[in-house]
């Protein structure tokens, strides 16, 4: 539920993390690209870290957003003290704890595809290696590869902070939920209404 | 690359002489102190100091002595006395005040000045007003990815907050239309739709200004009140629009908007970060269009829809870095553009995972 | 001095007469009066008190606009014979047409002007003081055509009633070259109108080679039968003679002009209909319709039927010679073509908008208020304008040192 709430809250928090503050002196606009090394102010409150093992093209370094430090129930150990062991498909639906998810991914996938039961603090890769929750695009780019390629491109994903200096962009749990990844459906923000004029329209 | 023969720029071409001038200035206007443009900026002069002149002689023969004797006053003295009668006095300034391709340094600073002090008085909202010009070295671009868009509108919610959209008659500068799949065709295209979306079989697509680097709205101005900025961002000078929407008509993308009444905005709700050629509140009777949030994206900032999109469908950055995400878009995508058999050359492309 | 008294005698002129003559003109400013008065309203709240919206952003003033500019162009098919090739015939219908051409462009100038959202910045386009993109908008063109087109036709009629006033000839190298300024320049106000929309590729409606000479060959049509109409009026009301041979050159003119534009509607209807492209919807929304929306299916069949109509009448020389025939086939020419031009041809422009969408337009009270308000000032100026040029011409207002003019 409070994975949930903070998952629900993040869009919210990016938008007040990034409102310019007026109170500030504005970047100087003859500043040319090259003169400004400065990362945007409001992406200091971003927690990011250096994106690992890129293999798109152009190969240039960037950040992605921390995955941690917006978990609810993160670190797991805390209540997972002892590993656990591999969950049949039927134990899975008739679970007790995690009921906030929704499981809605691929059919194949077992809990123990992504998450680490020896050491639940993190996570891993279908060969075995341990994979930092906020290295979690690591685990998402093992079968959507394209998306990965394109993310570390620019193509795919969500850009933070502003579109000048260190590329920080969102990582992949930032926007979809890795139990149940595709977007939801749901009614439009607001009507489109026509500008029209008159009163009688 | 061979150019296409347009009766326009035979018309560029005769404006120029006559012209050259007082664009000079204009291109000048973002840099700072140093630069190297102090030729053009000489000869500018000279005919700028002449326009100030008439118009300050244009304020005496209309305004009598007391509105030409403000105009010299500081800013601080007009505040201090009866509010109503500063309003006045002040708005009688602006409307003799000139278009801001052609103003000096000083004359902007006047301006916004007056303008800060006006949305005090009128709404009790104390706003700031930028001028800052184009970043050197940055041309805008805008992607769009159909395959990632699921209509959800968070985008429009954003512009209409962010850009100070009048709430009365409901401006909005984006329009996201559902298309059914297997066309590109916007005459069966739906925008007013109202329900769950992603609705199964459509696909979505945003417009906007496409702020096209070929404008047809641009030429068609009769009093030069909406210029392309060396940004590549399409602008209007709300206070120097006469009103005649000739712009309206010839927009091919229906990117403009005209203010039919005077534009309603609630004072809690004005975003004070302002630009002059950007979200300043608009008065009655200008067109004004999507200017990609110039108040924000001159900061560095994204575009306020771009930052607001949910599913990370906008990609917004600077076509002349090569290392761009707008960049990486077109290099390794395949795009397409609205309607460019035009040849209007929009810097706003969509594409496909 | 010579000119003041002219002008005192002009003034006597157009304000005496008998009481029909006091009705039209109470009523014409009463109607101007309403209009002022929706005009306030509409300066005080905006143009929203209109029926346009972002989407048919011009409505019946452009509309209006656009007719009358063909209206005052026409009055050189009149200038021309009578000022250069001396044609006896013309010459005493000419003064009318330059009545016309005057009152026309008063309206044009109206019309742009309550079209505006900002009219008070309109000191915007004075070249010095504002900033004129001249050549580069088209509308700019059209500022500068219409204004200079109405100097003309101020100038050349006041030359020569002022001579006529004096009971002199007035001299041919003196008017002359500006005749022939004005007769291109009759040609170029209507074509950089058409221009002013042609050259807007967002709107493929307009969008078309043959718009301008569209715009000139309905403009001959409704122009000569306007013209026909009020001769008929004026021969009726006043003793000024005007020959029955002037009445049929003009029909002549009238029909050929009005065969020609009915040419080129055919050819028009043949492109958009014969394989529709996207291009061709707002041709499908004007006659046929578009997806229920239909508001100008009428008025466009009604107008061509009448167009088509007229044009008979005017092509048979019977019937055509026929004064119980002429009069009313030239009012219906007149009212076809302003509802083509005034209706047919700016308002589906804007439908469906270039992104596909069908918003329709009614205009409010306070455009039709306003609209009424403008062509009764038009009426009220012609009016006055040919009733001075009579009182010149008759000889009742002269100098009193002037000779007795033969007629």
């Amino acid at each position: 539920m409070r994975l949930g709430l903070c998952l629900s809250l993040l869009p919210l928090w990016c938008l007040l993390a990034c409102t310019d503050d007026p109170s500030g002196p504005p970047p100087t606009p003859s500043a040319s690209l090259e003169t400004e090394p400065e990362r945007p102010r409001q992406l200091q409150v971003l927690a990011a870290v250096d994106v690992q093992g890129r293999t798109g093209p152009g190969d240039r370094p960037f950040q992605a957003s921390r995955r941690t430090g917006r978990m609810g129930q993160y670190p797991c150990t805390s209540c997972h003290e002892q590993p656990i062991v591999e969950l049949s498909a039927a134990a899975v639906e008739r679970r007790w704890s995690h009921l906030n998810l929704r499981i809605e991914h691929a059919a194949a996938l077992r809990c123990g595809t992504c998450h680490r039961y020896a050491s639940l603090d993190q996570l891993q890769l279908i060969d075995g290696d341990a994979v930092d929750f906020d290295h979690s695009y690591q685990v998402c780019a093992q079968c959507h590869s394209p998306q990965a390629r394109d993310w570390a491109g620019g193509a795919h994903g969500k850009r933070l902070g502003g579109w000048r200096g260190d590329r920080v962009v969102e990582t992949c749990t930032g926007c979809h939920d890795p139990h149940a990844p595709a977007f939801p459906r749901r009614m439009p923000q607001l009507y489109p209404q026509v500008p029209r004029t008159g009163t009688d329209r | 690359m061979t150019r296409k023969f347009r009766l326009r720029d035979l018309f560029t071409l005769m404006a120029r002489g006559s012209e050259a001038a007082s664009t000079a200035p204009a291109s000048a206007s973002g840099c700072g102190a140093a630069c190297s443009c102090s030729t053009p900026e000489d000869s500018g002069h000279s005919v700028l100091d002449k326009t100030v002149d008439r118009r300050r002689a244009m304020g005496m023969l209309f305004g009598g002595a007391a509105a030409a004797a403000t105009a010299t006053k500081s800013a601080a003295s007009v505040t201090q006395t009866e509010p109503e009668k500063d309003e006045k006095l002040l708005a009688w300034e602006e409307q003799l005040k000139g278009n801001f391709r052609l103003m000096t340094e000083r004359e902007r600073a006047e301006t916004i000045d007056r303008l800060e002090q006006l949305t005090l008085i009128r709404h009790g909202v104390d706003v700031r007003i930028r001028d800052a010009g184009a970043i050197p070295g940055v041309l805008y671009g805008y992607a769009f990815n159909i395959s990632r868009c699921k209509g959800y509108r968070n985008c429009v919610e954003a512009c209409i907050k962010e850009n100070n959209l009048d709430r009365k008659t409901g401006t909005q500068y984006i329009r996201i239309f559902e298309m059914e799949g297997g066309q590109v065709t916007f005459e069966d295209g739906d925008a007013e739709y109202f329900h769950q979306v992603p609705a199964e079989g459509h696909f979505y697509m945003g417009t906007q200004c496409f702020q096209c680097a070929n404008p047809p709205c641009v030429d068609v101005c009769p009093v030069g009140a909406t210029w392309q900025e060396p940004d590549g961002i399409t602008v209007v000078d709300y206070d120097w629009c006469i009103g005649c929407r000739y712009c309206e008509a010839a927009c091919p993308y229906w990117a403009r908007r005209f203010n039919w009444s005077e534009p309603e905005v609630p004072a809690e709700e004005i975003n004070p970060n302002q630009h002059y050629l950007g979200n300043r509140l608009r008065p009655k009777g200008a067109v004004e269009k999507c200017t990609f949030c110039i108040q924000r994206s001159r900061q560095g900032q994204l575009p306020a829809c771009a930052e607001a999109c949910p599913t990370g469908a906008r990609v917004f950055g600077n076509l002349l870095d090569p290392n761009s995400e707008i960049r990486y878009v077109l290099e390794h995508k395949r795009v397409f553009r609205l309607k460019e058999d035009l040849g209007t050359e929009p810097k706003f492309w969509y594409y496909m995972d | 001095m010579d000119f003041l008294r002219f002008l005192r005698g002009a003034l006597g002129a157009a304000t005496t007469g008998g009481r029909t003559y006091h009705l039209w003109m109470g009523v014409l400013t009463f109607i101007i009066m309403v209009g002022g008065y929706a005009y306030s309203v509409q300066l005080r709240e905006g143009l929203i008190v209109t029926g346009m919206s972002d989407h048919v952003s011009w409505g019946l003033y452009i509309s209006n606009f656009t007719f009358l500019v063909g209206l005052a162009a026409a009055a050189v098919m009149l200038v021309l014979p009578a000022y250069v090739l001396k044609d006896v015939d013309f010459s005493r219908a000419v003064l009318i047409g330059e009545g016309v051409a005057v009152a026309a462009l008063t309206m044009c100038l109206c019309f742009v002007v309550v079209d505006l959202g900002g009219p008070q910045n309109m000191w915007h386009l004075v070249p010095v003081l504002g900033y004129f993109n001249w050549p580069r908008s088209m509308l700019a063109w059209d500022v500068l055509v219409l204004n200079g087109y109405l100097a003309l036709n101020l100038l050349i009629p006041l030359y020569i009633l002022y001579q006529h006033y004096h009971g002199r000839e007035p001299q041919r190298r003196k008017y002359v070259p500006f005749v022939y300024l004005s007769v291109f320049w009759a040609v170029s106000i209507h074509m950089v109108t058409a221009f002013l929309l042609a050259g807007l590729p967002a709107r493929p409606f307009w969008n078309t080679g043959l718009l301008g000479p569209r715009f000139l060959a309905s403009a001959f049509a409704a122009g000569p039968a306007f013209i026909i109409v009020t001769l008929h009026f004026i021969r009726r009301m006043t003793t000024y003679r005007i020959a029955n041979e002037t009445l049929s050159k003009l029909a002549m003119i009238a029909t050929v002009a009005a065969q020609v534009n009915l040419i080129m509607l055919g050819s028009e209807i043949f492109k958009e209909f014969y394989f529709p492209t996207h291009h061709s919807e707002s041709a499908r929304y004007l006659f046929f319709g578009l997806h229920e929306h239909n508001a100008l299916v009428p008025w466009i069949w009604t107008s061509i039927s009448m167009n088509v109509l007229a044009t008979i009448v005017l092509t048979l020389h019977p019937l055509r010679r026929d004064q119980r025939l002429l009069y009313p086939a030239c009012l219906l020419l007149f009212v076809a073509v302003w509802m083509e031009k005034g209706i047919g041809l700016i308002i589906p422009g804007f439908i469906p908008s270039p992104l596909g969408e069908i918003v329709e337009y009614m205009p409010t009270w306070v455009e039709l208020a306003v609209t009424a308000g403008i062509w009764s000032l038009g009426l009220f100026v012609f009016t006055a304008l040919v009733r001075v040029a009579l009182a010149v011409e008759t000889g009742s207002v002269r100098h009193p040192g002037a000779p007795i003019m033969q007629d």
